[in-house]
């Protein structure tokens, strides 16, 4: 071979090994660009077919491969849109609201990339249902199912919304929609919610069991549906059942912090308020959400600690103008907040917001109780009906509708009611607890 | 055409100005109105460890701690309150921040504490808590290992950094960096693709002595690039002006312009393979052009294989993570490059006695002197006029001998060797270097076959450069991996052009430095001469077993 052939050659080799490894390369790329489907991260990511609580099975080690891969190739739009899911779940398990700003722009990047895709549809349905915008939530929803029918995420997530609306009927097609399509503990803990809506809470206890045993090795998954099974447990009155489901859960993940908080309602119920108060100091001072802080406050009040009480109480209506200034629309737990313990006329204002945006049996007991703290019990009184439409076994509901009930003098029901109350969660909030006693007596005592 | 090309000079300028405005866009408060967010920077001097504690408060833990601060009851955090205040809560710090030196314990006492109170959302306040805590050790003498736990606020959400700097003293090791990346709690960097921090622990390892802390630069913010090691500005410039290479024809060409401009830009910045190919064709005295050429041309090939294969073994998954590929390419290139080096140091001592046959007409000598003639540029008529001579001998080595007509034993192949000389026929050669009439010409005693180029440029293409690999994975992102192999091929023409120009820049000025010795031939400096070949070799063995044995203690193995 002459010398001159010989680099023509070496060229020759050159572009072929280049050309076979492009050809490699566009093939496995493309794969890869299409493989973290949320049903594939759903099903794939440490549990099988985890969808919702547990959309990606563990965020923490998740997101620095996505973060990653993201960086090498930001063109990546399915990519961001797992991304958009990992850092909602992150948000949720962590409570630390900066992932929701982070998911935001991580979605606008896919939205802008692909604005027909459906999983970027999904994971924007996600990041709705984690701001309460539901309404929207449902339309990102329907929208992916447009594009693909067998998501199961999507499925899900409009499962959440509609629920969150009071759309029941719908929502529980969804759920089960969902399941068949992927059914996986996530699943499997919407249903048991569904469940536990209408009252049913055996058939509750038996799909978060289900939900609990199919968590495989994800840590977080399982302490989710442990908690759910303590909280089942607790309102059953099963209160050594509910410590034990508490404990497994935080064995799993010692950092579950609604676990905290259910170890805390446990032992307000049996009585050890300095229990009690040792867990709900630790959860707010971790995470100081406005429902914990107006628990601890609660059980203040129960101890004859006003000015503790107090507190804890302009810290959450602190936390209540922070969320009206962030312009969040509907909080349905500012509404019980001011009218339990703030201004009347402020629970009115958020309660009425909530039910025109949703009329869910919870934005119901809202604005009935913001009604009874108004003096205005006969406009309540459907509210309350409506809350108690669908017979759930909410402890604060009941007595809210008893409470009503005795105002306008409707002895028997109230009566019914308020002994419901009692029966359901004797251990809610014993300030609650002390009304519902207090008005009991008054009703016997005016026979 | 002109505007054309002025929109596109546009575009590349308007890349660079994007490097220069992005660095970081940081926000007051991003990580939300549940957090308490702790800085503690750490300085090792001499005589005593200090710390800058840092407590950044948002909305709602702060009104957490309104009722501790406002003793008054009248609603509000007065100075005075703050002041009172803000003494515990350092002394809390102090305590809960576990200070060792050398294996014992240190405790931190408070030298200041201060608190202040700052509009936050809302209308609501936030705090902050600065806390200067200091404990004396003794003289350090030696590597003494200082550790920094911060056990306070556990599980709570926020951002958590540490720095460390020494005054005085030197860090020797630091698992923490330098400079804050949230200039102390005061501007969170914001990027979609990195998590808050969350550092509790420092280790160091402090020796005495060092410069003074200069306290100006310890404010400083370093903004942390998106792209991890190996990519900077230029290539973070690069892929955004990717990401808009689908926008038109234009913007591709110029996507490819900057991909040769990237890879000169890459072979300019400093390391081996560019001092390799210095050395390496400063060894030669011949055909430098078309050895260039051979090299330039056997690092592309190399880098863009090496890149697409990188490339495909990096987006496949983290089976294999291309931060391990790299040190056992270099320990490869490194292998290579000492193989080349030996046979130059074989060459070159083969070579290196010097067959001088006379200073007379007619004859000639083979030693380390050039010709004025090829100074002054006729080398490359000479090449050409090589090529037409040896084109059909089947001969594997002339390609590279200019000036000078031998032929290779077959047996020998790699390595042209002075010793088998053949007739020499070729008059018009000799007439050719005769009409310069120098007292002497060279015969290239260390030289290497097209094998040996290939060699050089294998080693010189096999560690792809982290840039190009950025670049094609950007391009794959696209959805277009064919614009990927071009800019990939782009980019390595870019790098084999600019070694290339720089290795015959360094044979020009060789030859410049030869000639003009040449003209005194009796110059104290013309042994030195005779032994370049020799010393090159040297220096291509010692710098290739270099690269090996880098590579091979990043390896993991031993």
């Amino acid at each position: 071979m002459g010398r001159l052939l010989r680099p023509a050659l070496y060229g020759a080799v050159a572009l072929a090994l280049a050309v076979a490894l492009t050809f490699v390369a566009s093939i496995t790329m493309g794969d890869a660009g299409d493989s973290p489907t949320p049903d594939r991260v759903v099903n794939g990511g440490g549990a099988p077919s985890d969808l919702g609580p547990g959309a990606i099975a563990n965020p923490a080690t998740f997101i620095p491969t996505l973060q990653n891969r993201l960086r090498r190739t930001p063109r990546d739009h399915r990519g961001w849109s797992t991304l958009v899911l990992a850092y909602v779940e992150q948000a949720r398990i962590t409570g630390d609201p900066t992932y929701y700003a982070k998911a935001d722009k991580a979605l606008d990047r896919a939205a802008r990339l692909a604005p027909e895709d459906s999983v970027m549809l999904t994971a924007s349905a996600a990041l709705e249902n984690a701001r309460h915008d539901f309404r929207a939530a449902v339309s990102s929803a329907d929208r992916a199912i447009a594009v693909n029918a067998y998501s199961a995420a999507a499925n899900a997530y409009r499962a959440d919304a509609l629920t969150e609306l009071g759309r029941y009927t719908e929502a529980r097609r969804a759920a089960v929609r969902a399941d068949n399509l992927s059914p996986g503990p996530s699943t499997f803990a919407r249903l048991s919610y569904a469940a536990e809506l209408r009252g049913d809470l055996g058939e509750a206890t038996r799909l978060m069991q289900l939900s609990r045993d199919a968590s495989g090795n994800s840590a977080a998954s399982f302490a989710f549906a442990a908690y759910h099974l303590g909280e089942l447990a607790r309102i059953q009155g099963d209160l050594r059942g509910a410590a034990r489901q508490y404990g497994a859960a935080l064995e799993a993940d010692p950092g579950f912090l609604p676990a905290y908080a259910g170890r805390a309602r446990m032992a307000a119920a049996r009585r050890d308020f300095s229990a009690a108060e040792k867990d709900y100091t630790e959860v707010v001072r971790r995470l100081p959400l406005q429902e914990y802080l107006v628990e601890l406050g609660e059980l203040y009040l129960a101890t004859d600690r006003p000015e503790l009480a107090d507190a804890q109480f302009a810290v959450a209506s602190a936390s209540a103008s922070l969320a009206k200034a962030n312009g969040v629309l509907v909080d349905l737990e500012t509404a019980f907040f001011e009218a339990d313990h703030g201004s009347p006329a402020a629970a009115l204002d958020a309660a009425r917001a909530e039910w025109d945006y949703r009329q869910s049996v919870f934005s119901a007991d809202a604005l009935a109780w913001a009604l009874h703290v108004n003096g205005r019990d006969a406009e309540a009184l459907p509210y309350a009906r409506q809350a108690t439409r669908i017979g759930t076994q909410d402890a604060r509901m009941i007595f809210h509708r008893g409470a009503i009930e005795a105002t306008l003098g409707m002895d028997a029901p109230a009566r019914t009611h308020l002994r419901a109350a009692l029966a359901i969660d004797n251990g809610v909030a014993p300030w609650r607890e002390g009304l519902t006693r207090d008005l009991l007596r008054s009703l016997k005592s005016n026979p | 055409m002109r505007t054309w090309a002025r929109r596109a000079l546009a575009t590349l300028l308007g890349a660079g100005a994007l490097v220069v405005a992005v660095p970081n866009a940081a926000s007051a408060h991003p990580l939300g109105n549940f957090t308490v967010n702790r800085f503690s920077g750490i300085v090792v001097s001499s005589e005593a460890v200090t710390v800058e504690h840092v407590l950044d408060i948002a909305e709602i833990p702060t009104a957490q701690r309104k009722s501790a601060v406002d003793t008054s009851g009248d609603g509000t955090m007065s100075r005075a309150e703050l002041a009172s205040w803000a003494g515990p809560t350092c002394k809390d710090a102090a305590q809960a921040l576990q200070l060792t030196v050398a294996g014992n314990r240190e405790p931190l006492a408070v030298d200041t504490a201060s608190a202040r109170t700052l509009p936050g959302q809302a209308g609501l306040p936030i705090l902050r808590v600065e806390c200067e805590l200091r404990a004396g050790v003794a003289a350090l003498s030696g590597t003494t290992s200082v550790r920094l736990v911060d056990t306070g606020g556990q599980g709570e959400v926020g951002w958590k950094e540490m720095t460390a700097q020494g005054d005085g003293t030197t860090l020797t090791r630091s698992d923490v960096p330098e400079r804050s990346a949230s200039g102390r709690l005061t501007s969170y960097p914001e990027d979609l693709l990195s998590n808050p921090l969350d550092v509790l622990t420092a280790r160091l390892a402090v020796l005495p002595g060092g410069p003074a802390l200069d306290s100006e630069a310890g404010s400083a913010v370093l903004p942390s690039g998106p792209l991890g090691r190996g990519a900077d500005r230029l290539t973070s410039a690069f892929e955004r002006l990717l990401e808009r290479a689908d926008d038109g024809p234009l913007l591709g060409l110029v996507a490819l312009l900057g991909a040769v401009l990237l890879g000169a830009a890459h072979a300019v910045a400093p390391g081996h393979g560019k001092t390799i190919m210095a050395f390496y064709l400063s060894g030669r005295r011949a055909g430098a052009l078309r050895a260039a050429a051979t090299v330039g041309g056997t690092v592309t090939a190399t880098h863009t294989a090496g890149v697409l294969l990188l490339g495909v073994i990096a987006s496949a998954g983290t089976a294999l993570a291309p931060a391990e590929v790299y040190p056992w390419l270099s320990v490869a290139s490194g292998l290579l490059v000492v193989a080349v080096g030996v046979a130059l140091l074989r060459a070159a001592r083969r070579g290196a006695p010097g067959h001088t046959h006379g200073t007379g007409p007619g004859q000639h000598t083979h030693g380390p002197v050039p010709t004025a003639a090829r100074a002054r540029g006729e080398l490359v008529t000479s090449v050409a006029a090589d090529q037409g001579k040896h084109a059909g001998l089947g001969s594997t080595v002339e390609v590279t001998e200019p000036h000078h007509e031998h032929h290779e034993h077959p047996s020998s192949p790699g390595v042209s060797d002075p010793a088998h000389h053949h007739d020499h026929d070729h008059d018009r050669d000799h007439e050719h270097h005769h009409d310069q009439a120098p007292p002497e010409h060279t015969h290239e005693v260390a030289d290497l076959s097209p094998r040996g180029l290939v060699a050089i440029g294998l080693a010189g293409g096999l560690l792809p450069s982290p840039s190009a690999v950025i670049v094609f994975l950007g391009a794959l992102g696209l959805g277009r991996p064919w614009f990927g192999v071009a800019l990939v091929i782009a980019f390595g023409l870019g790098m084999a052009t600019t070694l290339a120009v720089v290795g015959l820049l360094v044979m020009r000025l060789r030859e410049r430095a030869e000639a003009r010795l040449a003209s005194r031939p009796k110059s104290r400096f013309a042994p030195i001469l005779r032994v370049i070949p020799l010393v090159t070799a040297i220096a291509v063995v010692v710098l290739g077993a270099a690269l090996a044995l880098r590579g091979f203690s990043s390896t993991g193995v031993i």
